[in-house]
């Protein structure tokens, strides 16, 4: 965890929802498009309820453990473990079993990329029972009372062909993200970039104009992030269009017509 | 080298370019093709510079000027406004304003000139937009002063009118040259705000308000200017590269949107009278009705009058995407050939799928036991592993004597359980030509009459064991209809539909017909975003025999859907009744030699997009044409009709597999 509070530009309540929720310990998700700081904004409330605040829960280290789903990750990858050691077995927790007994909160970021079967593990933690149940050991872990389960997931492109099922969906409360507006993101991109205000701002533009195209041959539009990047390559010295290039244009798409219409929107945003 | 560019060499992405820009659809057409209300009108190639990528970065230029007028507000212009907002126009009599005047035709006829008005304000206007064109869009400006320049350069010398060279020192001004003599100078001090960041379309109004009452205090308008629009003067007009004047029939529909606005706050205003208990029959209430009802009787005119002016195909939302066509004569594409009209089939609220059901009663068993065959999502116990669920016995005992012999152990002691995905997305895309609606030759006639009246079919799932669906025995009755091919083709896919959408795997339905190049009809029935559920299904029950079967637009269109998909494996499944053609598929509508090729064509474009393709015709002289469109383990020809959906789903199995 950082020493100083990640930096994160809220785009509506959703700070103060995620405070609500923490303080009755209710499990979240958050819906959003790829790169639009969904990760950040964990990072950032975690800071906010663990670092900032008074008592135990400052001294709950790592306070954030995040899990980045994938179509391999099993129900083993998060409990945990038997590793060999010497002659012995031993038992290794998984992620989410630490954060459950530390009470650190646990993300399980693009939690649809999971196994079915693996996400059936988080339903005992995620109603009243906040408890956590590990076969291999026997054990029935029940929830550090700071303990927190966040989840996110993409509609857009993973919403096409998978889903939550409704099962786990309505066990947390979600918040909806977005790309934010060209005025934040401009902020969000001088921020994290280090680049003047007109170039973040061109760069919002680009971002913005590029998101229009998201049904033409790329999954989603142009992140955030990768605004981002380009400010970030920008500020080292590189051209600005060949930063785009490398960071928006090749990125988003493998359609050469698509790039090159990207790369057009670019060229005539930038100066 | 030449570095001319063809516009057909770069209309998607032009059309791409635009898209981004405004977050709407827009057509990119040459000069001379049909404008539709988002088209964007360019000239068919051009080679004014010597460079290509400066021949590239004109056409952007140009693309991007006429997209201005909508992004900088040349469309928001409202004649009320503009009184308000000029007072060189609002001291002049408004003109009595018809149903069917646009607010520009409002604001032109306030001057007794109206067409030097319009011209006036169009070379203005258009400056105007790329002034803010070029402050939103910096990039742009080198190909835009290199335009400017090329401009000035051709253009003529002006005739001897005077009008004429008012009018093309205006517009030489706007192009960057300074203007000569005391009348071109006070002009262009006149029209000076246009250059203003904040300056608008109302900036432009009263610019040409105050030019035209400049000009007909000096004498220089007069009674005798108005045959001024009878007079053709090349010479005056805007620059070319700005192509033709704004879509005026743009700006109506964005005001008709505004009266359907105040019509609903004149309906809540009247809700709200109605519910004061002294107000109801109040004089207010009777003002806001009948202001109510003039405005609905205007906007329904004002609909009217746009439905007939734009394409009336686009006018029904439709959404509309060229293809090129295969021309198997002359050995070559036709680009931008074809145009596939996009809608999503409405579901009939009184389709009734009682009879559907009752004849896909005798096949859901067979179809069922095809499904159950398919491969499902397996989770596999991979052993021998390095990292994994569990430790594995075998592999855990090997390592300990390995060890305690002083060996260095093997450490793959794990196994861990594997899934063998299916990541597919299918596309049914189905014939609705005329020819489906014919019956079928050999009708059945139930043993059994139904005796249950269903009230409450389970739309979904046809493999439901719900008792009324399946409690209801019997394929068919004397009384039902003439079974036609459209019939069977609905059965077919309503089994498949309610399997796959049992099975998980993703799916899509789509129909398509229409009649000559320019209108190809592609129906959505069911989208791969979309539920198979009550919508779709009543969809898919209001598939009907509509005209003509050019199928290679429809392949064409289908690959593009199935590439959006991002699915691992894409399948493209293609049921017709028959030979593609079309009035005008090929020289001889009586030959169909040019749409079996095109069609083939299409096919093999899929094939090498990645998409698995496969035929099925009800037609059974299929063999003769199928076998020169695709490979032979690629086609089949269903002999008995009433085999179809069994056939279908052993295909799909076959593909999947």
């Amino acid at each position: 965890m950082r020493e100083e509070v990640p930096y994160y530009l809220p785009l509506a309540d959703e700070v103060a929802i995620f405070e609500a929720a923490y303080q009755a310990r209710l499990p979240v998700l958050l819906k959003g498009p790829t790169g639009c700081g969904k990760t950040r904004f964990v990072e950032h409330m975690t800071w906010r309820l663990y670092r900032g605040s008074e008592g135990s829960r400052h001294t709950i280290d790592p306070a954030l453990i995040t899990v980045t789903c994938h179509e391999d990750l099993t129900g083993t990858d998060l409990v945990g473990r038997y590793l060999l050691r010497g002659d012995e077995t031993v038992w290794m927790d998984g992620p989410l079993s630490r954060a459950v007994r530390s009470g650190a909160i646990c993300y399980l970021d693009e939690i649809v990329e999971a196994r079915k079967d693996t996400t059936v593990i988080i339903h005992s933690l995620t109603d009243h029972r906040r408890m956590l149940p590990i076969e291999k050991t026997a054990e029935l872990i029940e929830a550090h009372p700071d303990f927190l389960l966040v989840i996110s997931y993409n509609p857009g492109y993973q919403g096409l062909l998978k889903d939550l099922k409704p099962s786990t969906r309505q066990r947390f409360v979600a918040l909806a993200f977005d790309y934010p507006d060209e005025e934040r993101e401009s902020a969000i991109i001088a921020h994290e970039s280090g680049v003047d205000a007109e170039v973040a701002n061109r760069l919002a533009v680009i971002g913005s104009k590029t998101r229009n195209l998201s049904e033409q041959g790329f999954e989603e539009g142009v992140s955030t992030r990768l605004l981002t990047y380009a400010g970030a390559l920008i500020r080292g010295g590189v051209d600005p269009r060949r930063a785009c290039e490398i960071a928006v244009v090749n990125a988003v798409s493998d359609d050469v017509t698509v790039q090159r219409a990207v790369a057009d929107i670019v060229d005539v945003v930038l100066p | 080298m030449t570095a001319e560019v063809r516009l057909t060499d770069i209309e998607r992405r032009l059309a791409l370019f635009a898209n981004g820009i405004t977050g709407r659809h827009h057509e990119i057409r040459a000069y001379g093709d049909d404008a539709g209300a988002n088209a964007i009108n360019l000239p068919p190639s051009f080679d004014g510079f010597a460079r290509e990528a400066d021949n590239l970065g004109a056409y952007r230029c140009m693309t991007l000027h006429q997209l201005a007028y909508q992004e900088f507000g040349t469309y928001s212009f409202r004649i009320d406004a503009a009184r308000a907002r000029c007072r060189s126009l609002a001291v002049r009599k408004a003109p009595s304003a018809s149903a069917r005047q646009s607010d520009y035709d409002q604001f032109y006829a306030h001057f007794d000139t109206p067409t030097i008005a319009q011209r006036i304000f169009e070379v203005l206007e258009g400056h105007r937009v790329d002034v803010a064109m070029v402050a939103r869009y910096p990039g742009i400006a080198p190909h835009y002063l290199r335009l400017r320049r090329r401009e000035l350069e051709l253009r003529d010398t002006p005739a001897n009118e005077l009008l004429d060279r008012i009018i093309d020192g205006m517009v030489r001004w706007t192009l960057g040259e300074s203007p000569t003599g005391s009348l071109l100078i006070d002009i262009t001090a006149i029209a000076q705000p246009i250059r203003d960041p904040d300056a608008d379309v109302y900036t432009s109004a009263r610019a040409t308000a105050e030019i035209i009452e400049g000009l007909e205090q000096l004498g220089i308008l007069t009674s005798e200017s108005m045959s001024y629009e009878v007079l053709d003067a090349p010479a005056t007009e805007r620059p070319s590269f700005q192509g033709p004047p704004p879509n005026e029939w743009l700006q109506r529909e964005d005001r008709l949107s505004d009266w359907y606005d105040l019509i609903a706050d004149l309906d809540e205003a009247m809700e709200s009278e109605a519910d004061d208990p002294e107000g109801g029959h109040s004089v207010v209430g009777r003002q806001l009705s009948d202001q109510r009802d003039t405005l609905a009787r205007r906007a329904d005119m004002e609909r009217s009058a746009l439905a007939n002016a734009l394409d009336p195909e686009d006018a029904r939302g439709r959404r509309s995407t060229w293809y090129p066509e295969w021309d198997a004569i002359g050995e070559r594409y036709l680009p931008r050939w074809c145009r596939v009209y996009e809608e999503t089939l409405e579901a009939e609220p009184a389709a009734d799928p009682t009879t559907l059901l009752r004849r896909i009663d005798a096949h859901r068993a067979k179809v069922r036991d095809c499904f159950a065959q398919l491969p499902h999502e397996a989770l596999q116990r991979v052993r021998h592993v390095i990292d994994g669920d569990d430790l594995n016995w075998d592999d855990l005992i090997r390592y300990a004597v390995d060890r305690h012999r002083g060996e260095t152990p093997d450490d793959r002691v794990y196994e861990r359980r594997e899934r063998a995905a299916r990541d597919i997305a299918t596309a049914f895309l189905v014939d609705l030509s005329a020819s489906t609606d014919d019956p079928i030759v050999k009708p059945t006639i139930a043993p059994t009459p139904i005796d249950a009246s269903p009230t409450h079919p389970n739309l979904r799932d046809p493999f439901d064991d719900d008792p009324y669906l399946w409690g209801a025995t019997g394929t068919a009755t004397a009384d039902d209809p003439p079974r036609r091919i459209i019939d069977v083709l609905r059965e077919s896919l309503w089994l498949m539909a309610a399997g796959l959408n049992d099975w998980g795997d993703a799916f899509a339905i789509y129909g398509f017909s229409g009649y000559s190049r320019q209108c190809v009809e592609f129906a959505t029935v069911k989208g791969f975003r979309e539920p198979w559920d009550g919508r779709a299904a009543r969809a898919l029950v209001a598939m009907k025999p509509r005209r003509s079967t050019r199928m290679g637009p429809a392949i064409r269109h289908t690959q593009r859907q199935l590439m959006g998909t991002g699915a691992a494996l894409k399948i493209m499944v293609l049921l017709s009744d028959g030979f593609p053609q079309d009035c005008d598929y090929g020289p001889d509508r009586g030959n169909h030699d040019y749409g079996v090729a095109d069609t083939g064509k299409a096919l093999a474009e899929a094939e090498a997009a990645g998409i698995r393709t496969f035929c099925v015709t009800v037609d059974p002289s299929g063999h003769d044409y199928l076998q020169t469109m695709c490979p032979d383990d690629r086609y089949l020809v269903i002999e008995d009709i009433d085999e179809l959906p069994e056939a279908l789903a052993q295909v799909y199995r076959r593909l999947t597999a």
